[in-house]
């Protein structure tokens, strides 16, 4: 009897041991797989009200791994995305995202727009998929830190005391007045705006909050112009803001200085909208290098060879694109979900991108970007004056 | 003081362009019984057509022009396609349709027109200005003024002066009347709609240069113009400027002393206090049913 129980418990043991064996040379687990291509999960706006800028932007992206994929790919792996259009709604961002786990995807990258990776973070941080580099200022992607999610963009807020610090170190200290789109934390970002004037020994005289599809700007230019600032400091999205200089050249309004604004408005799509000599006032920040010095990067001559224009969100796209096939590469061959966020957790001032200043990331700070551009703007196009640290 | 009255002409010139939205409002509705909510969409359409226009190589002055006949005959066939079939079917049925209309004619933008909207549109008006004592006008504002004056004078001399003036007036007043006094009724709607597709490509192209040019521009002044239409008079063509010019000096002065998030509302607090107070309106008529 004994002995055959132990027979018995001997092939149950042998069986056991051969399951697992199995599963471990077929290579899958959890967020993605050590074997075979290495796939990224892509749910980006294509259609919709940022599907012209977010198009490109995935066309960029998925341009870079096409080109690493030409150079061999991953240690000889593949990288295939799978990009789902989720046309800037949060409902769909989820469809698509609950199709990328059940697909076992390695991680999910490639995000456009703000509204989606609130949603999109709770389905991906059980299963500790790693969320990468959405083109989106979102607190929650960062702060409290999530184990499994990454950022690259600062909020517009600490891009805005970044704008500020350096432009009253190299302009003077002056007046300011401050403009913005009203937005959940429009009141932090007026705070941390109001007191980086004071610090940095400016005055600030008054702050104006704009409801989102006002009909007239009239009225809050004109209550600008006659405080007579050095500075005027644009928090708004960036057709709001056009309007707002559009009515300021209407007004006969400029600012003594300058126009300071964040990467919302560091785009070409807002320069072509507005007065060419308030344009030439605009100081502005950005996550990424300005186009035209971009041009002869790495990533300048993907999206150029792509079809592209080189501007920012395409930047962005190849970019985004270039830091996550670093950290694959130093992952290793065996790269998996966990071995990609442990990667992404070692770097110090990794060159990781021709697009990207040096990236930074640690197990407890997962907002990899230390530093901005400064812009300025010169024959009808943004050029990079300096890099200023990211506050707060 | 200074800044009152800049903001007060600032007021006024903003309170037009509302009043000719909502002029467009009016004449409809009081030459086919039904206020046609998709006028701010027909002005933001037919803009875009003026748009492409120029953007083909046509100057911009040249696209204006054959923009305002493209307009016009663009809302002839909004009329004849979406409102003039099936016409008995009640005022409600057509008031519906002009809702559907509204939609359609936005999806229709974004579709043709939208893929990197919002766009620059050219200036028309002048960027400089004048001061008086220590006020400051802008010519854009004055001109502006003055360009919907004129088009309020031009309606009022047609229809004082012309017979179709008189025909359009007979129709508004009584349209079943009129019809057994032999006049055509649909033919004068059609030509209403001719007129006010002019007249809306006119509020587009004063909108677009501040607005940029997107399919959801006259959004904010659709609300304002109806405001104002019902502060004016949905029977009073004349009115409705007035109505506009209050509705746009009381939204500006509360959204420079008070606060920009109130500016909406107080123009819905006039117009709820208009119909509460006097529900005809500032100038309108008030509807007489013999028993």
């Amino acid at each position: 009897m004994i002995r055959r129980k132990l027979t018995l418990g001997g092939v149950a043991a042998i069986a056991a041991a051969v399951a697992v064996a199995g599963c471990g040379s077929s290579g899958v687990t959890a967020g993605g797989s050590t074997s075979g291509p290495i796939k990224l999960g892509i749910s980006v706006p294509l259609t919709g009200a940022v599907g012209s800028s977010c198009g490109p932007l995935n066309k960029a992206t998925v341009a870079w791994f096409d080109h690493i994929n030409k150079q061999g790919g991953i240690d000889g792996r593949r990288i295939t995305t799978d990009t789902k259009d989720d046309a800037y709604a949060a409902a769909r961002a989820v469809t698509n995202t609950k199709g990328f786990i059940s697909e076992g995807v390695t991680a999910v990258v490639g995000q456009c727009g703000s509204i989606q990776p609130p949603a999109q973070v709770p389905l991906l941080a059980p299963r500790r998929i790693p969320f990468l580099f959405p083109f989106g200022a979102v607190e929650s992607l960062f702060h409290p830190v999530q184990a499994n999610t990454f950022a690259l963009l600062p909020l517009y807020g600490s891009q805005l005391v970044s704008a500020v610090n350096w432009t009253f170190q190299h302009r003077g200290a002056g007046t300011a007045v401050m403009i913005n789109t009203a937005t959940p934390d429009v009141d932090a970002t007026i705070n941390e705006t109001r007191d980086a004037v004071n610090r940095a020994g400016g005055r600030f005289l008054a702050t104006y909050t704009v409801p989102a599809g006002t009909g007239d700007f009239s009225p809050y230019v004109l209550r600008m112009r006659a405080l007579h600032p050095d500075y005027v400091i644009l928090d708004q999205t960036p057709q709001d803001a056009a309007r707002v200089v559009n009515v300021m050249t209407t007004a006969q309004f400029s600012p003594n200085r300058n126009l300071i604004g964040s990467s919302a408005i560091s785009l070409s799509t807002f320069l072509s909208a507005i007065d060419k000599g308030l344009a030439t006032r605009l100081i502005a920040t950005s996550a990424t290098l300005a186009p035209v010095d971009a041009q002869s990067t790495q990533c300048g001559r993907v999206i150029r060879a792509a079809g592209l224009e080189v501007n920012g969100p395409t930047l962005w796209g190849c970019g985004s694109a270039q830091v996550i096939t670093s950290a694959l590469l130093q992952a290793g061959r065996t790269v998996t979900a966990a071995s990609l966020t442990s990667t992404l957790d070692s770097w110090t001032n990794r060159n990781a991108s021709d697009i990207f200043p040096p990236v930074t990331f640690s197990a407890t700070n997962h907002l990899g970007v230390k530093q901005v551009f400064v812009f300025g703007v010169r024959d009808d196009a943004f050029y990079t004056i300096d890099k200023v640290p990211v506050s707060g | 003081m200074s800044l009152a009255i800049s903001v007060i002409v600032s007021g006024i010139s903003f309170g037009l362009v509302i009043g000719i939205v909502g002029f467009g409002l009016v004449f409809l509705y009081k030459t086919t019984g039904v206020a046609n909510f998709a006028v701010g969409n027909m002005a933001m359409f037919e803009t875009f057509i003026v748009y492409e226009l120029w953007k083909g190589g046509i100057g911009i002055w040249p696209s204006v022009a054959i923009g305002m006949v493209l307009g016009g005959v663009f809302a002839l066939l909004v009329y004849l396609g979406a409102l003039r079939p099936f016409d008995g079917r009640g005022n409600s049925n057509l008031l519906v349709r002009t809702v559907a209309l509204y939609l359609l004619l936005r999806a229709m933008a974004d579709v043709f027109f939208g893929s990197n909207q919002p766009y620059n549109f050219p200036q028309l008006l002048p960027h400089s200005g004048f001061s008086v004592g220590p006020v400051d006008i802008a010519w854009a504002d004055l001109i502006t003024i003055g360009i919907i004056l004129a088009i309020g004078g031009a309606f009022a001399a047609m229809f004082r002066f012309t017979d179709i003036g008189l025909q359009l007036t007979a129709v508004s007043q009584n349209a079943p009347i009129a019809r057994l006094l032999g006049v055509r009724v649909r033919r004068l709607s059609a030509l209403a709609y001719v007129l006010v597709g002019m007249v809306a490509l006119v509020a587009g192209l004063l909108v677009a240069p501040k607005q940029l040019l997107s399919s959801n521009m006259m959004d904010p002044l659709l609300l304002y113009g109806f405001a104002a239409a019902v502060v004016g008079g949905l029977t009073s063509l004349g009115g409705v400027f007035v109505g506009g010019i209050v509705v746009g000096v009381v939204t500006n002065l509360v959204s420079t002393y008070v606060g920009g998030d109130l500016a909406l509302a107080s123009a819905f607090v006039l117009l709820l206090a208009t119909l509460a107070v006097r529900p005809h309106g500032l100038f309108g008529s008030p509807s007489i049913q013999r028993l």
